[in-house]
């Protein structure tokens, strides 16, 4: 659910190393109203700012479920989710947390992918490794915290309005292979 | 001071003004037209701000008190900071920072 898409965007024009910035909305308006706003400053911008216009390129939005993206969180080198504001309980009894790490347990896949989230998340997935001479053996990859840290002041604020929010945590997540236990 | 530099009216009257007297200069690609801006601001620190600001109405036009009570929208700020922690880490790990090689996927910003 990546809104109107300014992360998205603010993630591909601050960070160098971003190829290209994508992002996830089920909300078919905010859906429409980032693919508008994408069109209408390329447009604009076209002639004046050919820096922006390559930003703008590779910003990418997606209408749909993001518990859905599996293509997308296979080929993600680095994820955010600002799941501190994820509903916990819907409707039929699961949390949108719960099948994020299920989501992310399964297919965050791409070798060095991490992902950024306001919660910490827990998640297990069976694997089955085959050693000692192609004995199957079932072991769990798992999601691993490899960092958490609070974000300093203004980070969740645009504004300069006399509000202080209350302190706000990350963590950084990856999936730990089962035959990886070295893996800092 | 970076604080003060995002700083984005959240009064309609307010924003129209500043918005009329940035409007010829905010899609340039020189850095000497930011002059509501602080220089220590990055050159693409600027193009978020002010791109935002111009084309995103609901940081701007929605009523500010709402908007104001639930401060929960990544900023620049939380960006910069958590992208570091993330390259530190891969630059440990050796698992790869180059320039232009990278792909962020946003499952969900708060930006609602």
């Amino acid at each position: 659910m990546t809104g109107t898409g300014q992360v998205v965007f603010m993630a591909k024009t601050l960070s160098a190393e971003i190829k290209e910035a994508h992002g996830v909305e089920l909300n078919n308006a905010f859906h429409e109203y980032a693919m508008q706003w994408k069109a209408r400053v390329s447009k604009e911008s076209f002639e004046t700012n050919k820096l922006l216009c390559q930003v703008l390129d590779a910003t990418n939005f997606h209408g749909g479920d993001m518990l859905l993206s599996f293509e997308e969180v296979q080929t993600a080198d680095v994820i955010f989710a600002n799941n501190a504001l994820f509903d916990e309980i819907q409707g039929d009894g699961s949390s949108i947390n719960g099948k994020l790490a299920e989501l992310l347990t399964n297919h965050m896949i791409k070798p060095g992918a991490c992902v950024v989230t306001t919660l910490p998340l827990t998640g297990r997935r069976h694997q089955y490794v085959y050693k000692d001479h192609g004995v199957p053996h079932e072991e769990d990859d798992e999601l691993y915290k490899i960092d958490a840290f609070t974000f300093p002041n203004r980070s969740f604020q645009w504004t300069n309005a006399n509000l202080q929010t209350s302190a706000w945590n990350g963590y950084i997540t990856c999936l730990r292979p089962c035959y990886s236990k070295s893996f800092s | 001071m970076i604080d003060e530099e995002l700083y984005v009216p959240t009064d309609v009257d307010e924003y129209a003004q500043l918005n009329s007297k940035v409007t010829d200069s905010l899609f340039t690609s020189t850095t000497d037209s930011f002059s509501l801006f602080s220089d220590s601001l990055s050159y693409m620190e600027k193009i978020v701000v002010k791109t935002l600001a111009r084309h995103k109405p609901q940081y701007t036009t929605l009523p500010g008190a709402k908007r104001a009570e639930c401060p929960k929208e990544l900023a620049p700020n939380g960006w910069k900071y958590l992208w570091n922690r993330v390259m530190k880490w891969r630059e440990t790990n050796n698992l790869g920072c180059d320039v232009n090689s990278l792909k962020f996927l946003d499952l969900g910003s708060g930006a609602h």
